[in-house]
């Protein structure tokens, strides 16, 4: 009987132990942290591709000056690429489909959505200038044909010609066109654009590097309790909740 | 005892009885054969003469199981025929069995009959050659076979009332008769097949209907800015670089992206003086001026290139336009420019222009241009690899080509180019799998190269994060296995491929407009994988796609291809197909702008079309879809003509006989028509559908579209050049004259022109399939009447002996089962026995050589033709002994009865041997030998009598 009852404990503390999580305490967590072995370059690259991705030219040339760190584009072409984004964010929409032309011609050609964009965006600076004559005969000349070639383009305009239509154009329903958040909108296209016909990966290469940190700790949180990172800009180790 | 005794009493009284009983049948039967003559209609007599002895055995014993087979392949109930028609197997062309409809070969299938379920036939050798009757003929014949024939006698005298009732009933008007003996209507098969090929490239121009739509509103744009124009148009000309270099910037930034703008610029002629500084900036660039000249001139010579690739990029119209400026040979010679900047220009414009099917093709087969493409595939700049890629994908396409890209290491340096940038990977998927397409060897040296890591870093691409080289790696893996069957086969990486395709419809852009061209090919003629496809709901998929609003008629066009491939074999697939009511958006498709999106909704209605459970349900011929279809036939699209007339023609295979429809939407009128077109293809198919149309239709049918066809244009198509049309011309007649007698009487018309075109044809035709369709046609018409058979026989044989041999003996010998069977029918309707005149066309046959080459047959290879050659064995030994057995029969009852039924058996003799002659004299001959002076005499006047009809050397002979 006794034995029986030895049995019966022994499972229930199996029970108990599969039901709490392991916990993993600060010092065994970062002791297995020193084990694992990254390259100082492999840290660079990554920097590298963040700096290039994202334009930033002068930075980039000094951090290859002081790391070594080859980029794995022609920062000259970053530049180019930067003066291009920089039109747009300016609202110098011309300007920008020019230098895109001078870069590659086949950016636009092959890409209706695109220059259907750099159109609208264009068309919602003469707007926003007051311009109206000219914002219609642009509308008219350049926008109408990219509508009758595809539907949504003709939806989109829509909505932009709508603007026309308000007194207050800040407060209407389209309004959200005019904000300059659109700008950054159509010059990271372009930018993603620009980089896909240079063979580059158009995102960097850090921000997925990050999501698949919090899926991992997120997938961790179910079976155990660690030193989590909460705060990404500080990456704090942060000791368990036990 | 007493009970004993009236037991011994009815013993006896019982032998009383029978006579009492025996004489009553007798007088039954006399009184009825006497009545009998007046009860039938004069020609029902003539043409189904019911000798009962004759009849029953041979008709019913060894052809059952065949007949049998049929009947249950068409699900009807069994009678017993009478008419030879039924008798011959419904052919099954070798195209259908391509469809592999299962529900198809079940119904006019191509399985053989089964011998083993032959009942033994009786086995009566036909041992005397010369045909001679005499009564030690008997002796010959095996002793079994002689008792089963007597039970059979005996068994037809007693019932020979009945019988003469049941041929009321096995009335040939039956429609069980009717419906046997046809040539198969077969259901279509892509003869299109090229179509699907050609939807299938990659490269896909843009469609016509969008340049119209782009030139109409392009003609309202420029009467607003042709002043800004023409104003452009001077400045290029001007002579002042400056000037020009600043118009060319403009004009290709206007240009770029804007299709309706470039359409307007062409017809302002703004391309030739582009191409004229491009020319002159190239060919000077030898004698290098001043850097600062140096690179204005290049500035020039960029600018220039872009613009004529622009012009160049998305529409036909403008690689027409550039390449007419003969601006080719000046772009070759940028890229072996100094500046990298010329060079990128240059060979981007050229792969604009190289991916329009107008650019010229590249020999690869001329060593100098092999050098020239190996230059630019192993060149650092990636735009001139590109290039190189390009051209590789536009211009090979024969299997020479490919095997001499192949020995060029052409091959090895795309496997390299895998592992370059982007652009460059997807570039050498897509040449890889111009390549490989159909080129064995490609493959094994692919998928071989460096122990197969090039095959498998292909299929790691599948899972890239860029749908275009997920699907162009797809690709790649598809053309391999298209090519050579034993690589990719396992279930895993098939259910990868067909689910990795329908989730790439999903794309919104290009990716997702090819992808359904990719999964056609992929699932095309492959039923295994379309199982695997049904079973991920493509149908589902598709179909979803398909109610979108405002398709790009590029992937309209590819879903429905993809539809159509689905549905080409699977039944299951197909009936998810109309459960989903899919036939309205399809045939709503029918009335598209785009003549390709029409012709692929005709394709897609052809393979459900091959349902015969739906067309036996008629869903098919209904208000929806037949007066569309039949507009269609007028459709400018030659194309979309024959995939119409293919559709037609599928439904025209209509069980519910709901044809009616079909000739009131003038579908007939429009189909003779086309018949007489002068596109080969179109009269192929046009016949083809009139064929299907006449398949098992009624006589009210037939007779309108032949009234429609008229004879000597009937007997013109027969003779058509295209020996393809001459076979379905022949099919056609063959429809036309299965069914019944007043069908038959229709190739008579107009001196039976048509069966002369038939015998010219067998005489002169040297193609199997012809020769086919045509022995079927003169079978059929021999299952008609004395008439008609006697028309058949002066085909067969001719009157004049010029030595030459009968095409009948030829196609005996052939090595064709199929055409061995129709020549064997044709002998077996000619040599029926109920008809009158079968002994004495027999009897020609035989000195034709032709009974001779049957006994050689006996052991034919083709089960169908062996169960006929029996059969004819059977009828051939059977009729002539039958004359002597039966005769001596008759006579041993003619001498224990009294005078009466003498007399009444005379009679039936005298009245019903009139039309065979031959079995009469032999009866008269043996009375003649047995019977008393007083019936001598009788015999004597009788045999008199024959004279007339017998022939004096049949006569002879039968002596």
């Amino acid at each position: 009987m006794s034995l029986f009852w030895i049995v019966v404990h022994q499972l229930a503390e199996i029970e108990a132990m599969a039901a709490s999580k392991k916990v993993i305490t600060r010092e065994e967590w970062e002791k297995k942290l020193k084990d694992v072995k990254i390259k100082k370059e492999d840290m660079n690259k990554l920097v590298m591709n963040f700096l290039v991705t994202e334009g930033y030219v002068d930075a980039a040339e000094k951090f290859r000056k002081e790391s070594g760190t080859e980029p794995d584009i022609d920062l000259a072409t970053i530049t180019d690429r930067m003066a291009v984004k920089k039109a747009v964010q300016c609202g110098n929409v011309e300007d920008a489909i020019e230098k895109v032309n001078d870069l590659n011609p086949e950016i636009l050609d092959t890409n209706p959505q695109l220059f259907f964009h750099l159109q609208q965006q264009r068309l919602i600076e003469l707007i926003r200038n007051g311009k109206v004559e000219e914002a219609l005969e642009f509308a008219q000349e350049e926008l109408a044909p990219r509508g009758e070639e595809n539907q949504s383009f003709l939806e989109e305009l829509e909505r932009t010609v709508a603007l026309l239509a308000f007194e207050d154009v800040s407060n209407c329903p389209v309004g959200e066109l005019l904000d300059i958040s659109q700008r950054l909108k159509t010059a990271s296209e372009v930018n993603a654009a620009i980089l896909t016909s240079q063979s580059h990966e158009k995102d960097p290469k850090l921000p997925s590097l990050l999501k698949m940190l919090i899926w991992a700790q997120n997938q961790l949180d179910e079976k155990a309790a660690y030193p989590r990172i909460n705060d990404l800009s500080t990456a704090m180790l942060e000791d368990p909740t036990v | 005892m007493k009970k004993i005794a009236t037991k011994i009493e009815d013993n006896e009284e019982k032998p009383l009885e029978k006579n009492s009983v025996v004489l009553l049948m007798g007088s039954i039967v006399g009184t009825l054969l006497l009545l009998m003559p007046i009860f039938l209609p004069k020609n029902f007599q003539l043409r189904w003469n019911f000798h009962l002895p004759q009849s029953p055995p041979p008709r019913v014993k060894p052809l059952r199981p065949v007949k049998q087979q049929l009947i249950s392949r068409l699900g009807r109930e069994n009678t017993i025929g009478t008419r030879k028609p039924d008798l011959r197997i419904p052919q099954m062309p070798t195209e259908v069995s391509r469809t592999t409809n299962n529900s198809l070969d079940k119904l006019i299938g191509k399985d053989t009959p089964k011998l083993g379920h032959i009942p033994p036939p009786i086995p009566l050798e036909f041992r005397n050659s010369t045909l001679k009757i005499s009564p030690s003929h008997r002796n010959l014949l095996n002793q079994r076979s002689i008792l089963d024939v007597f039970k059979i006698m005996r068994f037809i005298i007693t019932i020979l009332t009945v019988s003469n009732f049941l041929s009321l009933v096995f009335s040939p008007k039956s429609p069980i008769f009717l419906s046997l003996a046809r040539s198969s209507a077969e259901l279509w098969w892509p003869l299109h097949d090229t179509g699907i090929v050609f939807f299938s490239e990659t490269t896909m121009p843009s469609s016509a209907s969008v340049s119209v739509s782009v030139s109409a509103s392009a003609s309202s744009t420029t009467t607003t800015t042709s002043g800004a124009h023409s104003d452009l148009l001077t400045r290029l000309t001007s002579s002042e670089s400056e000037v020009q270099l600043k118009a060319l910037r403009e004009l290709k930034n206007r240009i770029i992206g804007n299709r309706t703008k470039k359409l307007s610029f062409i017809k302002l002629g703004l391309v030739p003086p582009v191409a004229a500084i491009l020319a002159t900036k190239a060919q000077a660039q030898v004698q290098a001026q001043s850097q600062a000249q140096a690179r204005h001139d290049s500035n020039l010579l960029v600018q220039s290139a872009a613009a004529l690739g622009s012009f160049a990029c998305g529409f036909d119209a403008g690689v027409r336009a550039v390449l007419d400026a003969s601006v080719f040979p000046n772009l070759f010679l940028l890229l072996s420019h100094p500046d990298d900047k010329v060079v990128d220009a240059g060979a981007r414009s050229l792969r604009m222009i190289y991916q329009s099917k107008l650019a010229p093709k590249c020999d690869f087969l001329q060593e100098k241009n092999m050098e020239f493409l190996l230059s630019l595939l192993n060149s650092e700049n990636e735009n001139v690899t590109g290039l190189g890629a390009s051209i590789i994908i536009h211009s090979c396409e024969s299997t020479a080509e490919q095997k001499a890209l192949c020995h060029a290491g052409v091959v090895k340096k795309l496997i390299s180019l895998l592992e370059g940038s982007l652009s460059q990977r997807d570039n050498s998927l897509e040449s890889l799998a111009t390549v490989m397409k159909n080129n064995v060897e490609a493959v094994s040296e692919f998928v071989g190269s460096e122990s197969g890591r090039a095959l498998s870093s292909v299929i790691g691409l599948t899972k890239d994060r860029y749908p275009r080289t997920r699907l162009l790696a797809s690709m790649c893996l598809i053309a391999i296995r298209n090519t050579s069957a034993c690589y990719l086969q396992d279930i895993g990486i098939k259910t990868k491929l067909v689910h990795l395709l329908l989730e790439l419809h999903d794309d919104p852009g290009q990716v997702g407009d090819e992808a359904p061209f990719a999964f056609s090919s992929l699932i095309s003629e492959k039923p295994d994988l379309q199982k695997l496809a049904f079973e991920a709901n493509a149908i589902d998929k598709l179909y979803n796609h398909l109610q979108k609003s405002q398709l790009h008629p590029k992937r309209f066009l590819g879903i429905l291809l993809a539809l159509a491939d689905l549905c080409s074999k699977l039944e299951s697939c197909r009936s998810r197909f109309l459960s989903l009511q899919a036939l309205n958006l399809v045939s709503d498709a029918l009335t598209h702008d785009s003549s390709d999106v029409r012709t692929a909704a005709c394709m897609c209605l052809r393979c459900v079309s091959r349902s015969i459970k739906n067309l036996c349900a008629g869903n098919f011929l209904n208000e929806m879809i037949v007066p569309p279809l039949v507009r269609l036939l007028d459709d400018p699209s030659t194309s979309v003509q024959v995939a119409a007339i293919s559709v037609l023609g599928n439904i025209a295979v209509d069980f519910t006989m709901r044809r009616s429809l079909f000739v009131q939407c003038g579908g007939v009128k429009q189909l003779v028509q086309l018949s007489k077109s002068m596109d080969s293809t179109v009269r192929l198919n046009a016949l083809w559908a009139l064929r299907n149309l006449m398949f098992l239709a009624d006589n009210v049918c037939k007779e309108g579209i032949f009234m429609e066809f008229t004879a000597s244009s009937l007997a013109s198509v027969i003779c058509d050049p295209e020996p393809f049309v001459q076979e379905q011309a022949l099919a056609l007649i063959r429809n036309l004259v299965d069914g019944c007698i007043k069908s038959v009487e229709l190739v008579f018309t107009e001196d039976g022109m048509i069966l002369d075109a038939v015998r010219r044809q067998l005489q002169n035709a040297s193609t199997d399939e012809i020769w086919i369709q045509g022995m079927y046609v003169l079978s059929n018409v021999a299952s008609g009447t004395e008439f008609h058979k006697e028309a058949v026989m002066h085909q067969l044989i001719p009157q004049e002996d010029n030595g030459t041999q009968s095409f009948i003996l030829k196609f005996l010998q052939s090595n064709e089962s199929q055409l061995r069977t129709a020549a064997v029918w044709a002998i077996v309707n000619l040599t029926f026995p109920s008809s009158p005149g079968s002994f004495s066309r027999l009897v020609k046959l035989h000195s034709a050589g032709i009974v001779s080459q049957i006994k050689s047959m006996v052991n034919d290879p083709c089960p169908d033709v062996k169960v006929a050659i029996l059969y004819l064995k059977f009828v051939i030994s059977f009729q002539l002994w039958l004359t002597t057995a039966w005769c001596n029969t008759m006579l041993s009852f003619f001498f224990l009865q009294s005078a009466v039924w003498k007399l009444s058996i005379l009679w039936v003799l005298l009245t019903r041997f009139v039309n065979m002659p031959y079995t009469a004299a032999i009866f008269y001959f043996q009375m003649y030998k047995v019977t008393s002076i007083s019936w001598h005499v009788v015999a004597l006047m009788a045999l008199w009598e024959l004279c007339d009809e017998v022939s004096g050397k049949d006569a002879l002979m039968l002596l």
